[in-house]
């Protein structure tokens, strides 16, 4: 009995061994209907023109435009962060991890009291073009955010997928600082 | 290595959104609260109301804190932008 030999190009598989797409698939799905759920909440929620104001500021879009703004901040630092952890610039160390991780979670959180504020007070508008930019971009933003920190779980993600994730909420939070924050103050 | 911490994120900024948003329904309209106006506010219209908002141009009071006047125009029919809101 002879035994056929299998050829080469079908025995290799086409990913490297453990890397799944199965998961990130699921990942992006979920994020997906988060910033569908968002939408669809900011649009039949009846908005109630007011929220909760946070000491010290003047206004409400005052104390967002200072918050977004740090917000902003931290996700530069996250971007410079990645770019040290992926070997794009030369830094070092264990504390870039640490510092990326902590940016991003402070910018989340901070984040917050703007989106809910927005989805509250306001909820999607859109009477022009720059609100529904940026009630879009503010759905997007959020549902990019769960899919990155659902596929940071896996290791078996394929290596493009968590520097996507990355810079889909990267793109997300500059769009949604420039929709917001740079009109309100130009 | 299982990396749990962006899990853990996600229940804080899921609690976070909860806690907020139930600070804002407690807090309650204009006046009643530390809670500020950013917009226009009106009460849903009535179903058996038969003016339209564009009849009702005068200042009707807020049901909930009759000390706050509000316009009677609905929030989305008008842009809530216009005192530089975000």
């Amino acid at each position: 009995m002879t035994s056929v030999p299998v050829p080469a190009a079908e025995a290799a598989p086409a990913e490297p061994s453990g890397t799944k797409i199965g998961p990130v698939v699921i990942a992006f799905v979920i994020g997906t209907a988060v910033s569908f759920g968002l939408g669809v909440y900011g649009r039949l929620h009846t908005p109630s023109g007011h929220a909760v104001n946070i000491a010290g500021f003047s206004t409400g879009a005052a104390a967002k435009a200072a918050l977004a703004s740090v917000v902003m901040a931290l996700v530069i630092v996250q971007t410079v962060t990645a770019m040290g952890i992926y070997g794009r610039i030369p830094l070092r160390g264990a504390w870039v991890g640490t510092v990326h991780r902590w940016s991003g979670r402070l910018a989340v959180l901070i984040s917050v009291p703007v989106a809910v504020h927005c989805l509250y007070a306001l909820g999607f508008q859109t009477y022009d073009g720059r609100v529904v930019a940026h009630s879009l971009f503010g759905c997007f933003f959020y549902g990019a955010f769960v899919f990155k920190m659902l596929i940071l779980t896996r290791d078996d993600s394929p290596k493009w997928a968590l520097p996507l994730a990355g810079g889909l909420v990267l793109t997300g939070l500059t769009a949604l600082w420039v929709t917001g924050v740079l009109w309100f103050l130009v | 290595m299982k990396h749990r911490s962006p899990l853990f994120t996600l229940a804080a900024v899921a609690l976070a959104f909860i806690i907020m948003f139930t600070v804002d329904v407690l807090a309650g309209p204009p006046g009643a609260s530390s809670a500020q106006p950013v917009a226009t506010w009106a009460p849903p219209a009535p179903a058996s109301a038969s003016r339209s908002t564009e009849e009702s141009t005068s200042p009707q009071l807020n049901p909930e804190n009759p000390e706050v006047t509000v316009d009677g125009d609905k929030l989305d029919a008008v842009p809530v932008n216009g005192d530089g809101e975000l």
